[in-house]
């Protein structure tokens, strides 16, 4: 007789949880592709933070600047494989910047570096269901 | 004769009514009114007709200037009454860059380079990197980044930090 409050409640619990995380859901894992010293990179924050089964990937994009006339933007990726692609520009316009500026827990990355190592494209797209 | 007398009637009723609405004067006379702000450029003649004016040929020159000058700031988009703009503010002159600048910036170039060569990448190798970038011009720090960008894409650097290398 005790055991069906617990049964209750179990079940309610089941059925909360799935209404919280209603709405489409997609995984985007990093991925890294490298041709030689280029290549590009992407994947989504939360996938590659609790979706991915190993330890090892991230992606992500930062900004330093010495506040009074170099700012610099950089990218990395690694994949489950260890694989790393990493960029940076020193002349990234205010797009690239901004786009930064946005990654979120709902963001998806993406980025290309060329042979010397400088981001030639960076895309930054937040939607509900990487979340 | 009837007919005839109907006919006269209604031509003199029409033809009185002509006369009185192009004779009367209008109601509002306020539009015919001189503004004194206006510089007045036909004076009546007095003692003359209606129709002989003279042109006041000062004051019509004084409106073309004006009109003209009018036009010419509308052509250049600035307004004469307005001060002239202040010169383009300069921007800050760089810092001179001593000897000891120089010699430091040669040492954290030269601090960079054996990090990089050393094969691997660490969280002490990237606060140092960090470090002595700050250091760097903006030429030498160019080269810097991109030194340590091709060493991790080409995977001569072993990346052991806890997260991004820089």
């Amino acid at each position: 007789m005790k055991k069906l409050p617990v049964i209750v409640s179990a079940i309610v619990a089941f059925g909360l949880q799935s209404a919280a995380f209603a709405g489409y859901h997609a995984t985007a894992l990093v991925s890294v592709y490298k041709s030689g010293s280029s290549g590009s990179a992407s994947g989504s924050v939360q996938s590659a933070r609790y979706y991915a089964s190993d330890s090892v990937e991230y992606i992500g994009c930062s900004q330093s600047t010495d506040v009074k006339t170099s700012t610099y933007v950089s990218c990395i990726a690694r994949n489950s494989s260890n694989l790393v692609l990493s960029c940076y520009s020193s002349t990234a316009n205010e797009q690239a910047r901004d786009a930064i500026a946005s990654i979120n827990t709902t963001s998806f990355i993406y980025f290309q570096a060329d042979a010397s190592g400088k981001c030639t494209y960076i895309t930054v797209g937040n939607y509900s269901y990487y979340l | 004769m009837n007919k005839l007398i109907a006919t006269g009637t209604l031509v003199l009723v029409f033809g009185s009514g002509a006369w009185i609405g192009y004779s009367a004067a209008p109601s509002d006379t306020s539009a015919s009114t001189p503004d004194p702000a206006i510089p007045t450029l036909v004076n009546r003649e007095r003692g003359s007709s209606d129709g002989r004016a003279e042109v006041d040929y000062s004051a019509l020159r004084a409106l073309v200037r004006e009109e003209m000058n009018a036009a010419l700031v509308a052509r250049s988009g600035s307004n004469p009454a307005a001060p002239a703009p202040a010169p383009a503010a300069k921007a800050a002159p760089p810092e001179p860059v001593t000897p000891e600048i120089q010699a430091k910036r040669r040492d954290a170039q030269e601090q960079i380079d054996a990090m990089v060569v050393q094969g691997t990448w660490g969280n002490e190798q990237r606060f140092n990197f960090q470090q002595r970038l700050a250091v760097l011009d903006p030429e030498q720090k160019e080269h810097a980044l991109q030194q340590l960008t091709m060493a991790i894409n080409s995977g001569a650097l072993q990346l052991s930090t806890d997260g991004p290398p820089f």
